[in-house]
């Protein structure tokens, strides 16, 4: 009998080996296809810092030579002299980003719980329907969609931002995939226990959805926080409209397209950083551990 | 003492025989309770725009009258679909959107995949590594338009950098076009490289053991538990990037629509025209997934 410390040190320690040489491996390729994705990123800081005379060079500099902050005086300039302060665009976005993420997490992880693991009437057809309107194209129905809304009286609320994007169907489909993996025996070990529906959605079903629901957040935060085209469309209230809109106002126009790379950079920064709060939350292992 | 046990019994199995034939009812009643949101703001603003939407491919729509319900817009029948059937340069747009599709989506599965599992795997900086592949997702918005240019589907920062002298090398080797598609495949592949990477944390760490004790490598375990594993998220990610693709608003067929729908008395061939692009990618989906149906667990 081979005992536990019998074992092969060297092949243990060649294995180690082996393992460092892979993730070099993988750093290095990761590195070549990260620096494709990372231009257009170095681009827009660039862009920000560049003088005038540089914008409009042809054929035009990617890296910037003469790095000026000439264009976030201007952002600083355009901001202090705007119709409505500044403030507010800012809590109107966070208030609309945080009710709609809310909500959408909320309406989408329960429509998926009974579509995965319930049987009722409609069931199948309902999923069909999820499925065929994620074909949906969106202009297609624009005008009908505007018509609606105004006919609710949702236009010139804080509403029109949170409630129309809230049946998503993308969000439903992803979530229900994830609901699919979860065994059945845990919820009829809930039912057992003598769990009503209520708790079983609330104290199963939700923490086993945490990755779902964090790639749901991180999918929908860049499109709440940078919205501009809802605020263009129904909201003719300078004070409801949001900070995605006043900094597509700013950029209008060639003359500040130096101001505009500023706007984008800096609305990019809440973006990365909820993903870099949530992106452990879906990676992480332990919240499979009660799955499979 | 003897005489409360029984009582209770009695009472427990008296309530079972009233409720047990309404079980499924309750059951369904419940369904439908969960997803009753859900379903209401999807029937009020998806079920019924795509419904009005229909309605209007059916006549000839003025401005005053967009769905035909007042008489001001003649009802044409299938006019509309005609129109667009005749006209080639629309059927030319589509084919178009289609064979590029076509090969991007295989394209951006298998490239999203490949980096999910380097993802996946233990290395200095992999949070950092996330966060770049995740950029194109977190630029939404008001930064991709700034980013793009007027010229549809290539990103104008990939045309620009090929243009500037300082990557004249890589100009000379691959040409404009190629490098303005690979940024632009990597780029469309971030949302599917994050349902890879949730998708891969299902994989039981304890097969990978397993294969391992039993000598396998590296490429035979991803083909031999990897693959089997993320098979239906293959599936997803592959029809996810097919409608992604055929969506997209830098889709010329997008660009078609919308420049349709303001022309003010077209909005009827638009919808038509919509409604003919829809039905042919749902095709093309149910085909992909009746091909595909065998190699779902």
């Amino acid at each position: 009998m081979l005992r536990v410390d019998q074992v092969d040190v060297d092949y243990l320690k060649r294995a180690k080996k082996r393992t460092d040489y892979g993730g070099r491996v993988i750093v290095v390729l990761l590195t070549l296809a990260g620096l494709v994705s990372m231009l257009p990123l170095v681009y827009l800081v660039c862009t920000a810092f560049k003088p005038p005379e540089e914008l409009f060079l042809y054929p035009p500099r990617f890296f910037v030579s003469n790095p000026t902050f000439d264009n976030f005086k201007m952002l600083s300039q355009v901001t202090a002299n705007s119709l409505v302060p500044f403030t507010r665009y800012l809590f109107n976005t966070v208030l609309i980003t945080v009710a709609y993420l809310f909500f959408l997490v909320w309406v989408n992880t329960m429509a998926c719980y009974p579509l995965s693991k319930h049987t009722f009437p409609g069931k199948n057809f309902l999923f069909k329907m999820v499925t065929f309107s994620l074909m949906f194209i969106a202009s297609a129905a624009g005008i009908p969609l505007y018509l609606i809304i105004t006919g609710l009286h949702l236009d010139n609320t804080y509403l029109v931002f949170v409630i129309p994007g809230l049946a998503n169907s993308t969000a439903l489909f992803l979530m229900k995939q994830f609901m699919d993996q979860v065994p059945n025996e845990i919820f009829e070990a809930g039912k057992i226990d003598g769990a009503s529906e209520w708790q079983l959605y609330q104290k199963i079903a939700l923490p086993l959805l945490k990755n779902a629901q964090a790639t749901i957040i991180i999918l929908c935060f860049g499109g709440i926080w940078n919205e501009s085209g809802t605020s263009t469309t129904y909201i003719y209230k300078e004070q409801l409209r949001s900070l995605g809109f006043f900094m597509s106002t700013i950029g209008g126009g060639i003359a500040r397209q130096g101001v505009a790379g500023v706007t984008a950079l800096i609305m990019t920064f809440p973006s990365i950083i909820i993903f870099v709060i949530q992106q452990s939350r879906v990676m992480d292992t332990m919240a499979h551990s009660g799955i499979k | 003492m003897a005489k409360k046990p029984v009582k209770y019994k009695k009472k427990l199995a008296h309530k079972n025989t009233i409720t047990f034939g309404s079980f499924e009812r309750r059951r369904s009643i419940e369904g439908w309770a969960f997803s009753i949101p859900w379903i209401i703001g999807f029937l009020l603003l998806m079920v019924l725009p795509l419904f009005l939407s229909v309605r209007a491919s059916f006549f000839e729509t003025k401005l005053t009258d967009a769905f035909g319900f007042s008489g001001d817009s003649p009802f044409v029948g299938f006019d509309n679909y005609v129109e667009v059937v005749k006209e080639p340069a629309y059927g030319e747009v589509v084919f178009e959107s289609f064979l590029t599709s076509l090969y991007k989506v295989p394209v951006v599965v298998a490239f999203a995949l490949f980096v999910a599992v380097l993802l996946k795997q233990q290395f200095p900086g992999r949070t950092i590594f996330r966060v770049i592949f995740f950029i194109p997702v977190i630029l939404a918005g008001v930064i991709m338009s700034y980013l793009f240019s007027d010229d549809v589907g290539t990103l104008s920062v990939f045309s620009n950098l090929t243009a500037s002298s300082s990557f004249g090398f890589v100009y000379r080797i691959f040409g404009d076009e190629i490098i303005s598609q690979i940024g632009t495949i990597m780029w469309a592949s971030s949302v599917e490289i994050l349902i890879f990477l949730a998708a891969l944390q299902s994989v039981p760490a304890i097969l990978y053991e397993v294969v391992e004790l039993d000598g396998a490598t590296a490429w035979e375990s991803f083909w031999h538990v990897t693959l089997p594993y993320v098979s239906p998220f293959v599936i997803l990610n592959a029809i996810y990037a097919l409608v992604d693709t055929f969506v997209d608003a830098r889709n010329p067929v997008m660009s078609l629509l919308s420049q349709l729908n303001s022309a003010g008395n077209k909005f009827g061939v638009a919808a038509a025209l919509s409604w003919m692009y829809m039905l042919a990618t749902l095709l093309v989906i149910l085909i992909f997934i009746l091909l595909t149906k065998r190699w779902l667990r």
